[in-house]
């Protein structure tokens, strides 16, 4: 009896360590979103700081905003170094603009 | 295969889990592979269920009384109450080592679970770290101190039974959560040391190594306090505070836990005391290996070393690569974390939390040094040298009234400075009310200067705590709300700052128990015969008969004594007894307490001479009641506290 205890426990945390590697799109997809939503957060934080400081009027501030959450592409784009993503460029493009 | 080859593989199972995680978290994040990180994470997870089967089989083995496991022999017998074969796991050493791994595989997995998602880029540092502390506690069983050890031949019919002293409702309370404290500051020792490794300590996470924190400060404390209440009524260990070795190596993480949750709120607030956050963390870690070093073969005697072993070195050595790995991380990483912002007033609020660290790490640093002093003093000059409560009390004394004096102040200061009108405004009534105290009791008792400077201070604090309730109530009144539900709705819209309040109000009813037992306690020790009647205070006490009584394992003499007010009137009958157990060559003796919020009349049968005869150490204890008290308010404010706000309401 504790001799099937312990093989079924360790064929249960074997699988579990697998399962990852068998369901690849998914953990993927989901770390991706995570990703996106930190960017999402911390572009949000840098807008609202550039607000603050009177480098962006309340205008823009609303319109960058509401770009930021229309962008789909934000849910594939990861962070790679210090490239800009395409939705910094565009907060950038706005920014040279207007200001 | 036997239920101990079963407890002992799912031990070795989880060292291999352990290995797994950390060695695939590191890969992981150094190639940046999803599937990898998220592999080794479920490693981290299955620690857990692998150590709670573990530990079930050697619950299972006590309950069923296996003798065939040597530490099921040592810690068990047929005599022993059966609801205590339902704790006797962690009664020593290498059960009390899977009851720590058993926390720290649970803490692993709710940290993961409950932690936000914004520090999904330290997650893989997080469980590498956290399964590598893990691992330590798993591989020293699986090595060294294997709970699940067998008699190869000779199996013993019945066990020695656990230690007499432990016999107590306390055991079902005090060590698992003073071993759950000490264990789980690798919580935000762990959430601090990856972000630090990422580069994201900043603002991401705080309020979750707050929450973890505060949780775990909140473990610990209640844990000390209730080792006090189990001391106070066990003669055995000495006293509710002896400031004992085991006792202080539980405290001193504590005390740098108890800075490090004020000093954490001005990170959160202004941005300040990164790096000092990160040494207090670091020393509190540190701390906890120093105290699991003493508990288990430390060079130290002490009444409390229950898991003591030949073990000593291996933590010795862990506590050393803790200290090194901390200061290694510390040195590489100090331009990371270094903060920008300085404190612009002395009279601010950051500036009080501030002092507040600094008196806390002075009363931790007098106390190691206690610790450490008679160590120091035989290895190099061969004396024999004991520090005892007089050092501690006298020279920890005056810092911790000084700690009680910010602790009044500083709530009342403003961040970043504090104007003077403000400060009047704040202070003025608490200030005086605090006055009028230490004069009526300066002047009206022959007790030493001290003793009224604490009561006045401890008059500060709540006068100021509910001072500011008063203001903040009436305000909401003024505002339209109704008077009853004012005070009410004043903690639930700032939780964070009148739960803390609330925690001062439980140090301050510990306090006022540590003053009226230190200050005016009144004792008095004498030998009396049946029938005989001893004068103290108010009361008057005889002794009604004394029983003996016989058991498989012990002997039990247990005294009745007759409580009596000045008027001859019998208001109560107390018990107190005197226990010996042969097979372990102990006695224990647990006192007869008549308890009120006024005082505790407390009566030590301390030596049965004849049959009728006994030596008796009677005291009356003023206040020690509030302290019992402050742990349910102490719970209580932390709860408050941690309390999550409804946003979607508000």
């Amino acid at each position: 009896m504790n001799l099937f205890f312990l093989i079924t426990i360790s064929i249960a945390c074997l699988i579990f360590l697998l399962y990852p590697y068998l369901n690849k799109s998914k953990s993927n997809i989901n770390d991706l979103q995570i990703y996106s939503e930190i960017r999402r957060k911390k572009i949000l934080l840098e807008l609202s700081s550039e607000l603050e400081n009177g480098t962006i009027t309340q205008n823009q501030f609303n319109e960058l905003k509401e770009e930021l959450f229309k962008i789909e592409s934000v849910k594939k784009t990861k962070p790679k170094g210090k490239d800009l993503d395409p939705i910094e460029r565009i907060i950038e493009s706005k920014k040279n603009q207007d200001v | 295969m036997t239920i101990s080859s079963l407890g002992l593989s799912l031990l070795v199972l989880t060292m291999n889990l352990c290995i797994y995680s950390i060695v695939g978290s590191i890969i992981g994040a150094k190639l940046d592979n999803s599937q990898i990180k998220l592999s080794a994470k479920n490693a981290a997870y299955s620690t857990f269920f692998t150590t709670l089967i573990s530990s079930m089989c050697l619950v299972y083995a006590f309950v069923t009384n296996d003798f065939s496991i040597k530490y099921v022999f040592n810690h068990s017998n047929l005599s022993m109450d059966p609801a205590y074969t339902w704790v006797a796991m962690y009664a020593g050493n290498e059960g009390s080592l899977l009851y720590i791994a058993l926390v720290i595989s649970l803490s692993i997995l709710l940290v993961l679970i409950f932690k936000p998602k914004d520090m999904i880029e330290s997650e893989p540092h997080l469980v590498a770290i956290m399964s590598g502390f893990l691992l330590f506690f798993i591989s020293v069983m699986v090595f060294f101190a294997n709970p699940f050890d067998t008699f190869q031949s000779n199996i013993p019919s019945d066990g020695r039974g656990m230690n007499p002293l432990l016999a107590h409702p306390g055991m079902f309370s005090h060590p698992p959560l003073l071993m759950a404290g000490l264990a789980t500051i690798s919580v935000p020792f762990s959430l601090i040391t990856s972000m630090i490794l990422t580069g994201t300590f900043r603002n991401n996470g705080l309020d979750f190594v707050r929450t973890t924190s505060l949780l775990v400060w909140c473990i610990l404390g209640v844990g000390l306090l209730l080792g006090s209440w189990w001391a106070y009524t066990i003669l055995g260990w000495g006293g509710y505070w002896v400031w004992d070795p085991i006792e202080n190596v539980g405290l001193m993480p504590w005390l740098v836990m108890t800075a490090f949750i004020h000093s954490i709120i001005v990170q959160r607030r202004r941005g300040m005391f990164r790096v000092w956050n990160v040494i207090l963390i670091f020393l509190a870690f540190v701390l906890a290996q120093f105290g699991m070093f003493i508990n288990r073969g430390g060079p130290v005697v002490s009444v409390h070393s229950f898991a003591a072993s030949t073990l000593g070195y291996i933590f010795l050595g862990f506590m050393v690569f803790s200290a090194l790995f901390c200061t290694l991380i510390f040195i590489a990483n100090y331009n990371k974390i270094y903060s920008d912002n300085k404190i612009e007033s002395v009279i601010s609020r950051e500036a009080a939390f501030l002092i507040n660290n600094f008196f806390l790490l002075a009363i931790t640093f007098v106390t190691l040094w206690g610790l450490i002093f008679p160590l120091i003093n035989e290895v190099f000059y061969n004396e024999t040298v004991t520090v005892g409560a007089p050092y501690y009390n006298a020279v920890n004394g005056p810092v911790i009234l000084l700690l009680l004096f910010i602790m009044g102040i500083g709530p009342n200061l403003s961040w970043k400075g504090t104007s003077n009108s403000n400060l009047k405004t704040n202070l003025l009534y608490p200030s005086i009310i605090a006055t009028i105290a230490f004069v009526i009791f300066y002047f009206s008792s022959d007790k030493p200067f001290m003793s009224s400077l604490a009561i006045s201070s401890i008059v500060l604090v709540l006068s100021t705590i509910i001072y500011e309730w008063v203001r903040g109530s009436r305000s909401l009144i003024k505002n339209g709300t109704h008077w009853f539900y004012a005070f009410f709705k004043l903690i639930s819209n700032n939780r964070k700052k009148y739960g803390g309040y609330v925690v001062h109000i439980s140090i301050l009813l510990v306090a006022l128990g540590v003053v009226g037992i230190n200050f005016y306690q009144i004792k008095i020790d004498k030998v009396v015969s049946i029938g005989e009647r001893i004068e103290i205070g108010n009361y008057k006490i005889e002794i009604a008969e004394i029983n003996e009584n016989n058991f498989n394992d012990r002997r039990e003499k247990v005294a009745t004594f007759l409580i009596l007010d000045s008027n001859e009137k019998i208001i109560d009958t107390l018990e107190g007894n005197n226990t010996f157990y042969p097979s372990f060559n102990m006695a224990s003796i647990r006192a007869g307490i008549k308890s009120s919020p006024v005082e505790d009349l407390y009566i030590i049968p301390s030596d049965f001479i004849d049959n009728d005869k006994m030596k008796l150490i009677i005291s009356i204890n003023p206040l020690v009641w509030w302290m019992w008290l402050g742990g349910p308010i102490f719970i209580l404010g932390t709860l408050i506290s941690l309390w999550p706000r409804n946003y979607n309401k508000s």
